[in-house]
């Protein structure tokens, strides 16, 4: 089980506050966008979009990221 | 696999669901079918990286495959490629080299909304390299036997509930030492780049501190290292040309130089399991590493003039595996 939507590992990753080395292709690609547009924007639609993005992308592909869910969160993640 | 023409006409005609490489010649002869191609005569075959025009390399879909749809996309259309992929599976795009829709995608497909979340992984059609400037690639669709040298064609394919599809690379290059480049142009060919906030001619800066333009500019996407080639410098106009295009915003350093190309593929290779339903590698590769005759590891498939893994890598082994998600 990931963390939920609410758990504020989720705003530090997409606001790049922790740099991760993740192990997912598309984890990486997917969180320098991110970081890139959180970067440009203060607003905070801007952020919950992206953790939106973001979190529905790891509730999806929970098996391929289990690494880097282990990365982010810990190992009981 | 390498396989003969009789080969796949007859795998076509049997209804398999096949992504195909090989010379326009042969390709443009094969029968109708649930197919998509495109040309290229290298490749990296059980035996080791070969030249071929007289026969085609041959990956069949996988079979937990539950559905197909072929669609082109012209240079305007490619972001439509996201949305009309499928919930749940992956898609295969192939894209003739230097047309407008290898252009459009290497600059904008990783601003394409929701670009990460559907797994897309594809190749950029080649020619023989003395045929380079001289003959098109091609990329066909072998549902209607059509193709084209300017448009991409796509394969979806639906994937049932418990299985997924996962791109992975292979990429030899690490971030050298040496200083961070970045760009405020964005694009294939560039004037200048910054050095620590200071601006220079990018092609002075190379020829002067002699850089081996064979290593790529590799870049650290928070885990995923992308390269982006250089194809050439030009000292009279001071612009360097690359693979892919530069990014700004982007944090680039030369690559580590590599000793041994064959034994960094092995080293790198991921351990024990890989099992690719589909798998290309860079054209640069095969020509810098002299792959000729050589194995990388028991990976094979086309030698591709670009490599798509979502975006466009450059001089990097790309591969799709289907894993059980339990989802």
């Amino acid at each position: 089980m990931i963390p939920s939507k609410s758990d504020g590992g989720w705003a530090k990753l997409v606001k790049g506050e922790v740099q991760y080395s993740l192990k997912s292709v598309p984890a990486g690609l997917m969180v320098s966008r991110m970081k890139r547009e959180t970067a440009a924007s203060d607003d905070p639609a801007t952020l919950r979009r992206c953790i939106d993005e973001v979190y529905g992308f790891f509730e999806k592909y929970e098996t391929i990221l289990r690494d880097d869910i282990a990365i982010i969160f810990g190992k009981e993640a | 696999m390498l396989v003969d023409f009789a080969s796949v006409a007859s795998k076509i005609e049997s209804g398999g669901t096949l992504f195909l490489a090989g010379d326009e010649t042969l390709l443009k002869r094969l029968p109708k079918g649930n197919w998509i191609g495109g040309t290229i005569p290298y490749f990296m075959d059980q035996k080791g990286g070969t030249m071929s025009k007289d026969t085609i390399f041959l990956t069949e879909a996988p079979a937990a495959v539950s559905g197909r749809k072929i669609a082109w996309y012209g240079e305007s259309e490619l972001a439509r490629l996201v949305p009309e992929a499928p919930d749940n599976g992956f898609s295969l795009v192939i894209i003739p080299a230097t047309s407008p829709a290898h252009i459009s995608y290497a600059r904008n497909a990783p601003g394409y909304e929701g670009i990460f979340i559907k797994p897309i992984i594809g190749w950029i059609a080649g020619v023989h390299l003395d045929d380079v400037g001289k003959v098109a690639p091609k990329v066909f669709n072998g549902a209607t036997g059509e193709c084209s040298d300017s448009k991409a064609i796509a394969m979806h394919l639906v994937l049932p509930r418990g299985k997924q599809a996962s791109i992975g690379i292979v990429n030899l290059f690490r971030q050298g030492k040496g200083e961070v480049i970045s760009f405020e142009e964005e694009g294939f060919s560039v004037a200048n780049c910054l050095l620590g906030g200071k601006k220079v001619n990018f092609s002075e800066y190379l020829v002067s501190k002699k850089i081996d333009t064979r290593l790529p500019l590799v870049a650290d996407y928070s885990g995923t290292l992308v390269n982006v080639s250089f194809q050439s410098i030009d000292e009279k106009k001071r612009t360097v040309a690359f693979y892919a295009p530069v990014f700004k915003n982007v944090q680039y350093r030369i690559a580590e130089p590599i000793q041994d190309y064959v034994k960094s593929f092995s080293a790198t290779m991921p351990s024990g399991s890989v099992n690719p339903a589909f798998s290309c590698n860079c054209i640069l590769n095969y020509l810098y590493a002299n792959l000729e005759g050589k194995r990388t590891g028991t990976i094979t498939g086309p030698i591709t003039f670009g490599e798509i893994a979502y975006q466009l890598l450059n001089q990097t082994l790309t591969y799709l595996e289907i894993i059980d998600s339990g989802k």
